[in-house]
């Protein structure tokens, strides 16, 4: 399936949860913000949402510092 | 069950007269200014006139904990410092952490105040009830390790924490900071300058016992319950893994890393140099932490015959002040001069912006070689840092100019230098851009003592889904709104800004580490403060008295700085933070000024501040239990 994240093209199988997207994107855990198709997915959503084709994916991971 | 709140005892040193006194301040008023820089204001307000000279004797330095100091958790070992600035003119706030403030008040003491000035120099020495002042002739001019080992053999024993200065600010160098534990700094708006007015070298604790909790079983259990949440907290594993410094390679492939003096937000030809995860695949020897804390975010690196472990590693700030700002692509670089800083006492965020500021100065020929004796003052020249430092601590050459730091530098440079600083009210911004986070903007604004980013939430944490914790939590302040993205200016992320410093304000007056301790995305959130509270001192507080308590405070400061004769005129962000972001993958991207203008007014009308003036009226003030200041 191709989708884009982050402005970016990707293909993925079917079936690819957002779980699964993000380990792919090299986020090891969940603090991220997940949009897909302008709408915010909750966290819990993340294990259970199957992408779509053509899905438009934005991920935002806050930075901190100190 | 009613609780009586503790009183606070406070030990009064004037340096002048040599007479040590003390005094206890009445837990039903303690209770409205629980320690920190709410204590340190209450203590100044009381008797200080804003309008002195901050290096004159008048001026007070007044170092504070609070009750929850010492309680056996993570993140209670905090001490802030309370004076007048000689940066910014403001008052100054700076905290530290390590195991000094613990040990400050295992001895019984809540607060330290020092007034007046020392014919020599001279260090207090605090053993529980008693208190001396000793002669410090042999360790002024010592650089801090060297000064803490002779304490140590004059004293007889190991059993102490030391706060001191070092050369920076016994010369007067407008950033010089207090260090404790050789790597702990109260960083920012010249502390240390003040202690080095008074001929004040240190002031040395025994070490004691932590505090004994309320209910010492609930507290045991709460305490276990605190560090098994951190295997459910990302960004707590990673301070621990990676250090603050973790996150610097991501702000940079953002393209917001202050780079180059703020003149773009791109370093892809050093980010990952400096970044702690290269920091912990090469360098690092340790991690290290305040009492009792499992967290283990401090930095221990070595690199044989040049950084000593005993100076620390650098944090983000650090790592970012002397390498991205500075265009600076070696790790061992930064490192040395996080150690010099720490050696002699300077603030790393101030110096090594003041540094960048004099590069940017030499790049366009506003300074030449002739003015910098020599030193090829390039971006990315790594190799006069050291010597540049010490010049700046010597006050030698270039050094005594930039020792008054970038403001003052500048206005005595001319030729178009001041449009090249990076300041607000004199202090040099650290590295967070009001670009990426427009509300860290704001407040480095309107914040009362100069651009600090550890005064609100950043706006990065509403990108959060509603669900997350630090989400979760935020709501239990009013905030509920996340974004897609973390640019947005509107009434809500004014309230969430406003709203998030009154909470971090709380923790710089319970003298709470804003990693264990805070809004959002912490270790710990609002429930367990107040848990906290309850089960460690026996007070059964809530959110609503917590957050009228940082209000206060905040108002307490722009009080004293209203008497010291600043307006919303002051509030200003540099002009630089305005032109579009010229390159990298924010290119384009620009913070909209009219937008943050807006934001301020709205800011000020959410904290009850006069129009004209953006100080506190005397209704906010009241309402906020400070009618005693009219």
């Amino acid at each position: 399936m191709k989708i884009v994240v982050n402005g970016k093209p990707r293909t993925v199988e079917p079936n690819t949860t957002i779980l699964e997207l993000l380990r792919m994107e090299g986020y090891d855990d969940n603090w991220v913000g997940v949009w897909v198709n302008k709408k915010q997915l909750l966290q819990k959503e993340y294990s259970t949402y199957t992408i779509n084709d053509e899905d438009e994916i934005k991920i935002i991971r806050p930075l901190g510092g100190g | 069950m009613y609780n009586k709140f503790p009183d606070a005892k406070i030990l009064d040193v004037d340096l002048t007269s040599g007479n040590i006194s003390t005094r206890v301040l009445p837990g039903e008023i303690y209770r409205l200014y629980p320690g920190g820089s709410a204590l340190g204001l209450y203590l100044i307000l009381q008797e200080m006139d804003p309008k002195v000279d901050p290096l004159s004797p008048e001026n007070m330095l007044v170092f504070s904990v609070s009750p929850l100091t010492g309680l056996p958790v993570s993140g209670t070992s905090r001490v802030t410092i309370t004076t007048k600035s000689p940066l910014t003119g403001t008052i100054g706030d700076s905290q530290a952490g390590g195991f000094f403030p613990m040990h400050l008040k295992a001895n019984g003491w809540d607060s330290v105040v020092f007034r007046g000035k020392s014919e020599k120099p001279v260090y207090l020495y605090i053993d529980g009830d008693k208190a001396e002042l000793r002669d410090a002739s042999n360790i002024w001019g010592k650089v801090t390790g060297e000064a803490e080992r002779i304490i140590k053999d004059e004293l007889g024993h190991e059993d102490i924490e030391v706060a001191q200065i070092g050369p920076a600010g016994e010369n007067l160098i407008r950033y010089a900071c207090i260090i404790n534990m050789c790597n702990r700094a109260n960083g920012r708006n010249g502390t240390g300058t003040v202690m080095g007015s008074k001929n004040l070298k240190a002031l040395v604790v025994k070490k004691g016992k932590g505090l004994r909790p309320y209910d010492p079983e609930k507290f045991k259990e709460f305490s276990k319950r605190v560090v098994n949440m951190i295997k459910d907290n990302p960004s707590i594993q990673g301070l621990g893994e990676f250090g603050t410094d973790g996150d610097l390679e991501g702000f940079s492939d953002e393209g917001f890393l202050p780079t180059k003096n703020w003149t773009t937000g791109y370093f892809p030809e050093g980010a990952k140099n400096i970044t702690g995860t290269t920091m912990a695949e090469t360098i690092l020897k340790g991690r290290d932490t305040c009492y009792g804390c499992a967290v283990r975010c401090k930095r221990v690196v070595e690199v044989p015959g040049v950084v000593d472990p005993l100076y620390g590693g650098p944090e983000y700030e650090t790592a970012a002040a002397f390498g991205s700002y500075c265009g600076i692509t070696d790790l061992t670089a930064v490192c040395l001069a996080n150690q010099l800083c720490n050696m002699y006492g300077l603030d790393t965020i101030s110096c090594g912006a003041t540094i960048a500021f004099a590069m940017e100065c030499y790049e366009k020929g506003i300074l030449t070689r002739e003015d910098t004796d020599g030193l090829e003052l390039k971006f990315g020249n790594e190799k006069v840092l050291p010597e540049l430092i010490k010049k700046i601590v010597y006050r030698e050459g270039i050094g005594a100019l930039l020792a008054e730091g970038s403001k003052r530098a500048a206005k005595e440079i001319g030729k178009g230098a001041e449009e090249l600083t990076v300041e607000v009210k004199g202090q040099e911004l650290p590295a967070h851009m009001p670009q990426y986070k427009p509300m860290v903007g704001l407040i480095y604004a309107v914040n009362p003592f100069g651009a600090d980013h550890q005064s609100s939430e950043h706006d990065t944490f509403l990108t959060l889904p509603k669900d997350s914790l630090p989400i979760q939590r935020l709501g239990k302040i009013g905030t509920y709104r996340t974004y897609d993205n973390p640019f947005e200016i509107d009434e809500d992320k004014v309230r969430y800004a406003f709203d998030t410093q009154c909470f971090y304000s709380i923790l710089d007056t319970l003298n709470l580490c804003q990693f264990v301790w805070g809004p959002s995305w912490e270790l710990c959130g609002p429930d367990e403060i107040l848990e906290l509270c309850k089960l460690g001192i026996g007070w059964n507080t809530s959110l609503f008295e917590l957050m009228r308590v940082g209000e206060r405070r905040i108002n307490m400061m722009r009080y004293f700085n209203a008497k010291a004769g600043f307006t919303k005129k002051d509030d200003y962000l540099p002009k630089r933070l305005f032109e579009k972001m010229p390159d990298g993958p924010s290119k384009g991207i620009q913070l909209n000024e009219e937008k943050l203008n807006e934001a301020k007014e709205l800011y000020y009308e959410f904290a009850g501040w006069d129009k004209e003036t953006g100080n506190p009226t005397e209704s906010i003030l009241r309402k906020l239990s400070l009618g005693w200041l009219l």
